[in-house]
């Protein structure tokens, strides 16, 4: 075994050029195929993190109905029901909020627009809300100045931490007057810092918060909620409340489920389900380049069985036997599928390097993903070896050492 | 007691319609520690002969006796390669060095296929390098070594599994004259120490060191010479 390592290794080295052109197809095959799932797994390992900092006690009630059961559950639905602005209504506020176990609520209703102070200019995402944001959608905290009284508060918002900076820079924007679009409102409060994240970006940053009654007036008077998001009472199971609120919905919504009220763990089991999707699609087009790849190695392996045929006939002549020779020219693919494979998840290092140094995003390459990694370049040289090996082992001695 | 014995061997080629006997009726007896010569032009039926008692081919019919013990012909390769790696050492007039290894790699290789212990392989090796006059060349690869000493490192590498038989098909045949006498002499002296050794050969000067000639012509065996 040790032996038959050794002669593979000094055939691979031994023709360098031919033997990195051999194993192109496994380096881009398992570069791809690891690459993807590090991302994924890092894009999720940011994601849940970041849900988390939601708060596990926060339900969302979100337009549109998902099966959260169902992996193919994001299919089924219309993303336009996402953004969609008319399915939930003030009124289903007000029955919820009377909801045993639902603490706070806070809807989120887009405005669009600009906010701009002097000749300075920023487009964050203003949302119309309710006073309690910052105790539902715990993310977020109001770190300077205060949030607003009510609804009816009239033109005051609290801005997030990247548009103070975009706007003031180191001036206190608290009791300074903005326009967002074409009005004039009070800067109110100022939201703390969140950190950046590779999916949401620095959204939460920009995040500014008016009265839901002022969003309402200046998206002429449509009521448009986006989101509702529900803070559970402690002591209360979120899971129970969650059911209270969706038949307390279903009754309001004369029993359509056009809705759908999510955990936290629900959010993060959507997006598993997405990623899921993603690796499987990337996957398959990662395994025609190990087909290729494969395909690859057996060609050239017969190539190197046609070429040491004198050596077969050598060794058997000295007393290999044909499990010998297959073994020894098995190895042999299967050591040059494996050296394919560690060049192309020494890639996936490198890359992953890159993406975390440039990005928000961190991939993470776990052991089993190094285990995979090797797995699927070992079983590509096992494959694709075998019918060479044997090939090799079939050969006639006295055929063989006669060839020249 | 013989330590080969064919007995009425034949070797028949079958291709298509047409079959051509290789070997007719052979029987040869070579005793133990005996030093013969199979002799004929090419095409003659020798090559043929070598690789029947080398064990690499199997006869149409007619039986071989090794150590006095018929070889059952019915028996699967590995069982063939056991007994080759254990009882015969193959010489060839093109050495067969795999150009790769060094010298001592080339002579420890069919330690391999014997599961004999690296270390006591290695040994035993850089003896029987040392016993063939290369002792200063075992890190050597075959392109750095001359004709002569190629072949040796091929005698070496046919001691390695200290074998009873030493089969040497054209041994001198790409060698010059020089060299092929001391390759020769190397034969000869492993022919003294005990080792039974079958020249096969066209070359009638190579056939002269032999004790006994075994003349083939067309597969048959025209004549026996002392």
């Amino acid at each position: 075994m040790i032996e038959g390592i050794k002669s593979a290794l000094m055939s691979i080295f031994g023709n360098k050029v031919r033997s990195l052109l051999t194993v192109l197809g496994i380096v881009i095959g398992v570069s791809s195929v690891t690459i993807l799932i590090s991302l994924g797994q890092g894009l999720k390992n940011d994601v849940s993190g970041l849900v988390k900092g939601f708060g596990s006690n926060l339900l969302f009630v979100v337009a549109g109905k998902i099966d959260t059961n169902n992996p193919q559950g994001m299919q089924q639905t219309n993303p336009a029901n996402f953004v969609s602005g008319n399915v939930l209504t003030v009124s289903d506020m007000d029955k919820i909020s009377e909801v045993e176990g639902v603490d706070k609520i806070a809807p989120m209703s887009l405005v669009p627009g600009e906010i701009s102070y002097n000749d300075k200019k920023t487009i964050p995402m203003i949302i119309g809300t309710y006073p309690e944001i910052g105790e539902t959608l715990q993310i977020i905290k109001v770190e300077s100045g205060a949030t607003f009284k009510s609804n009816k508060s009239g033109n005051v918002v609290i801005i997030g931490p990247k548009t103070k900076k975009d706007l003031f820079e180191n001036e206190d924007p608290v009791n300074k007057i903005v326009k967002v679009g074409k009005e004039d409102f009070k800067v109110i409060g100022v939201f703390s810092e969140v950190e950046a994240s590779s999916v949401f970006g620095d959204q939460f940053s920009t995040l500014a918060a008016i009265p839901f009654d002022t969003a309402t007036r200046i998206n002429q008077n449509k009521v448009n909620i986006q989101r509702i998001m529900i803070k559970v009472t402690d002591g209360y199971k979120v899971l129970d409340v969650k059911e209270s609120v969706k038949s307390t919905m279903l009754k309001n919504h004369e029993n359509e489920e056009d809705f759908t009220v999510l955990t936290q763990d629900d959010i993060v089991g959507l997006l598993d389900d997405l990623l899921g999707l993603l690796t499987t699609l990337v996957s398959a087009i990662a395994s025609i380049s190990l087909l290729v790849g494969g395909i690859g190695i057996m060609n050239i392996m017969l190539v190197t069985v046609t070429e040491r045929t004198k050596e077969i006939g050598l060794r058997k002549a000295v007393g290999a036997t044909r499990f010998d020779i297959a073994l020894q020219f098995l190895i042999e693919a299967v050591m040059v599928t494996m050296v394919g494979g560690l060049i192309g998840l020494g890639i996936s290092f490198a890359v992953s390097g890159v993406v975390a140094s440039k990005t928000d995003l961190t991939p993470a390459i776990t052991p089993s993903v190094v285990g995979l990694a090797i797995g699927i370049s070992t079983i590509i040289g096992v494959i694709f070896g075998l019918w060479p090996a044997l090939r090799a082992a079939k050969k006639d001695p006295i055929e063989a050492l006669r060839y020249e | 007691m013989p330590i080969i014995e064919l007995k009425n061997v034949t070797k028949t080629y079958k291709s298509g319609k047409l079959s051509v006997n290789a070997v007719c009726g052979i029987s040869i007896k070579v005793e133990k520690g005996e030093i013969i010569a199979i002799m004929g032009p090419s095409g003659s039926g020798k090559s043929t002969l070598m690789h029947i008692i080398g064990l690499l081919d199997r006869p149409t019919s007619g039986d071989l006796l090794i150590d006095n013990k018929k070889i059952n012909m019915s028996m699967p390769d590995s069982k063939l390669a056991k007994i080759r790696s254990e009882k015969i050492g193959f010489i060839f007039q093109q050495f067969n060095l795999l150009n790769k290894m060094t010298a001592l790699s080339n002579v420890v290789m069919p330690t391999i296929y014997k599961k004999i212990g690296k270390k006591s392989a290695q040994e035993r090796a850089v003896n029987l390098l040392s016993e063939v006059g290369l002792k200063n060349r075992i890190k050597h690869k075959p392109s750095e070594l001359s004709g002569g000493e190629t072949q040796r490192v091929a005698i070496a590498r046919a001691l390695i599994n200290d074998p009873d038989i030493i089969l040497a098909d054209e041994p001198t045949g790409n060698l010059d004259s020089k060299s092929g006498q001391e390759i020769m002499k190397v034969l000869v002296d492993l022919n003294k120490k005990g080792k039974t050794i079958i020249l096969i050969t066209h070359d009638q000067k190579i056939a002269d060191y032999a004790k006994r000639t075994y003349k083939i012509m067309d597969g048959k065996l025209i004549k026996e010479a002392k």
